[in-house]
């Protein structure tokens, strides 16, 4: 394993019904990685899985609609575009916020 | 053609009732429902009067686009002085009984006075019937149901009733129709000191559409964008639990009584949960989202109860609160308060509140009558229930509402009771959602989330809101207060709007093609404020100040332990600055002669004078 890699979480919560509540799943990346590039790994792991539940019927484009936090903070897509991860970061993915 | 409304006025003490019509410019101030109810109650009803006497009025109203198949259009509103809190009371139910209570010809009810032996309302088509209604009283919500069902042989039939919470007043009673609850703030106790069991509406009338091709055409164009929606579907597969995961997350999940904002058993306990249990899901009039679910427990001692539902709050008060992690024992306790008649955030609070206060030592499990009531333990939970709907043992006290069985309990119980005005808070720590402090501390009937809840800063919606900084949050808060306003008074349910659903623009259109004349977007906003200001006078006539937007001591002083929002507390004082400022109150409160004057409240303003708040 090279030093130079970043290990990062990401959580996905109730996107993949009966699979994943609270599933992590430990990316190793490269230093400058952003957080949507991040989310771009998950969602071509997931494409399938994601495509059978996503309402959306396009998962690829999973950041427009739901809720992102890094380390539980909200991110907006802009942030996601920019915000460079680090080792030990944790991503977390929820559904669209609606309802109330 | 002008627009006007047709309210019944019922004297249950005299058996007597007429009809009464208010007109338009009545409609374009506080446009139905909860405004129109605001307006009712602050002119009729004196100061002071006991919530539980013959004296107090129990209002149930609809809007203007209730009943007009326009989707989301769909709740009633009760309004009442609510027993609980002593302020003005709203509680909205959707369902089906709004709109079907519209087609009676009538638009809303005043219910006065109070029957001597328990009885129950027939309207049908315009002829009301006072029947007797001693074989149903001491029955559930939905034998109740059944057996009038049975009795009137109409299949349109709606219904609304208590159950046996409602029959003995206690304060955290609700009505429910259908499976549907009006359910905050005791209204169902109102309904009980009247001897009124029930109220059954049935009716064929077409509700008034000024014009109609308009009207038809718009409607159509919100519903063709709802399969286009993600929000909206994710909404509809999902309905409100599907935000439990989310808020723990965030770390504003109260647990255990507010000593913690995320739950160890959230695993157990969210949506994904609660889908391998659904049966189907269930919906409201014309609604094209159907966000509610028929479930059904699964597993252990409650395995085969069903209910509709549990909502996300009714997942936190017999989840997180009461530090219980079987979704099952969740279904079973969301089935029995249906039953007996009970509100599921007020009943859930209460009972993690006596379970902090047993763990405390300030309870023991003699005064229990036996039951071993420690966080977590769900058989002592849903007996507690039970307890708290007959009134049995410690039941009877916690059925006075959290706030005094605190006063009663003593011994520093006050200082861990979780209430605002004595309405017990919901699902949501403010500790790490600053506005949704405000909202707490100011909410019309007490400790509520549900009158202006800020999606942005709740659940992260977009644009971005920092949830733990204080800065602005005066004026956002009370944009969403004066949004939720006008969505009440005109009966529309508050989901699809937080979800891309449908605008105030829809809105204003939808209005406007009803009325027969244009409404603008900003004159609904103005009629919000207008609305909130009413109620803001009526509580200030009650004796309500400054000193009673507090909030509970824990969210004060206590820094919020984990999560994001570690370390910290409600910056009350400040929040409260701002937020009067931008409502133009005065620094105690109270609206100023300048904003009544502007919103058209100058004498309504002018008849209130301060007096004590009422004993109740
Ligand atoms: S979204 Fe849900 S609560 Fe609202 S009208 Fe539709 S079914 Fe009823």
């Amino acid at each position: 394993m090279s030093t130079s890699m970043a290990k990062v979480t990401v959580k996905f919560h109730g996107l993949i019904m009966d699979k994943d509540v609270g599933r992590a799943e430990e990316n190793e990346v490269t230093p400058g990685t952003t957080v949507r590039a991040v989310m771009e790994l998950f969602v071509r792991r997931h494409l399938a899985s994601l495509r059978e539940e996503s309402l959306s019927g396009d998962s690829g484009k999973l950041w427009e609609t739901h809720v992102v936090m890094l380390n539980g903070i909200g991110l907006v897509p802009e942030k996601q575009l920019t915000t460079e991860v680090k080792e030990g970061d944790n991503i977390s993915i929820f559904l669209p916020v609606s309802g109330g | 053609m002008p627009y006007f409304f047709s309210l019944l006025r019922v004297d249950l003490t005299q058996r007597k009732f007429r009809e009464e019509r208010i007109d338009e410019s009545m409609i374009l101030k506080f446009l139905g429902g909860r405004g129109l109810g605001a307006k009712i109650l602050f002119d009729e009803l004196e100061p002071t009067t006991d919530p539980l006497g013959a004296e107090n009025k129990l209002l149930f109203l609809t809007g203007p686009l209730i009943g007009t198949g326009a989707p989301w259009c769909v709740k009633y509103t009760v309004v009442t002085r609510s027993p609980l809190s002593g302020t003005i009371l709203m509680s909205l139910a959707g369902g089906f009984f709004g709109p079907r209570l519209r087609c009676t010809g009538y638009d809303g009810l005043i219910i006065e006075g109070r029957s001597e032996e328990s009885i129950y309302l027939w309207i049908d088509r315009g002829r009301v019937e006072f029947r007797k209604a001693s074989h149903l009283w001491g029955m559930t919500t939905e034998e109740c149901q059944e057996e009038i069902h049975e009795e009137l042989r109409e299949p349109r039939v709606q219904i609304a009733c208590i159950g046996p919470a409602g029959e003995r007043a206690v304060r955290l009673a609700c009505i429910i129709s259908g499976r549907r609850a009006a359910g905050r703030g005791g209204a169902g106790a109102v309904m009980g000191s009247k001897n009124l069991k029930a109220i059954a509406v049935n009716g064929t009338r077409k509700v008034p559409i000024l014009e109609p091709q308009g009207f038809k055409e718009l409607q159509m164009a919100i519903r063709k964008e709802v399969p286009k929606t993600d929000r909206l579907k994710v909404f509809g597969k999902y309905g409100t639990p599907k935000n439990l995961l989310l808020v723990n997350e965030r770390g504003i999940f109260p647990t255990r009584n507010f000593q913690g904002g995320m739950f160890e058993g959230i695993g157990q306990v969210n949506h994904t949960e609660q889908q391998r249990r659904v049966i189907r899901f269930v919906t409201c009039h014309a609604c094209p989202v159907a966000c509610g679910n028929l479930t059904r427990a699964a597993e252990g001692p409650y395995k085969g109860i069903t209910t509709e539902g549990p909502e996300y709050e009714t997942f936190w008060a017999f989840g997180a609160q009461c530090g219980n992690s079987s979704i099952d024992a969740i279904i079973a306790a969301d089935r029995l308060c249906d039953q007996l008649g009970l509100d599921t955030i007020s009943t859930g609070n209460s009972i993690g509140f006596a379970m902090e206060c047993m763990e405390r030592g300030l309870l023991k499990q003699e005064e229990l009558d036996g039951l071993d009531l420690r966080f977590g333990n769900h058989s002592a939970m849903v007996e507690m229930i039970r307890r708290i709907g007959y009134r049995e043992g410690i039941g009877d006290i916690l059925a006075e509402g959290v706030q005094r069985a605190a006063d009663r309990i003593g011994k520093g119980s006050q200082n861990f009771v979780m209430h605002v005005k004595g309405l017990e808070l919901p699902a949501y720590d403010p500790r790490g959602a600053k506005g949704m402090g405000i909202e707490y501390a100011t909410s019309p009937r007490g400790g509520c989330h549900e009158r202006g809840l800020i999606s942005r800063e709740t659940f992260g919606a977009a644009p971005y809101l920092d949830p733990l900084s204080i800065e602005g949050k005066g004026a956002v808060v009370k944009e969403a207060q004066d949004e939720t306003a006008v969505l009440d008074s005109l009966g529309v349910c508050v989901f699809p709007p937080h979800s891309d659903g449908m605008d105030i623009e829809d809105i204003a259109g939808l209005l406007s093609f009803v009325l027969g004349k244009s409404i603008t977007p900003e004159e609904l906003m103005e009629a919000g404020d207008r609305i909130w200001n009413l109620e803001r006078l009526f509580n200030t006539r009650e004796g309500f100040t400054r000193e009673d937007d507090a909030l509970p001591a824990r969210l004060l002083k206590e820094p919020m332990p984990e999560g994001p929002a570690k370390g910290h507390v409600v910056e009350l004082d400040q929040l409260l600055d701002d937020y009067y400022l931008t409502r133009q109150w005065d620094s105690n409160g109270i609206p100023t002669p300048e904003v009544l004057d502007k919103l058209g409240l100058a004498q309504e303003g002018r008849s209130v004078h301060l007096h004590g708040k009422g004993d109740c």
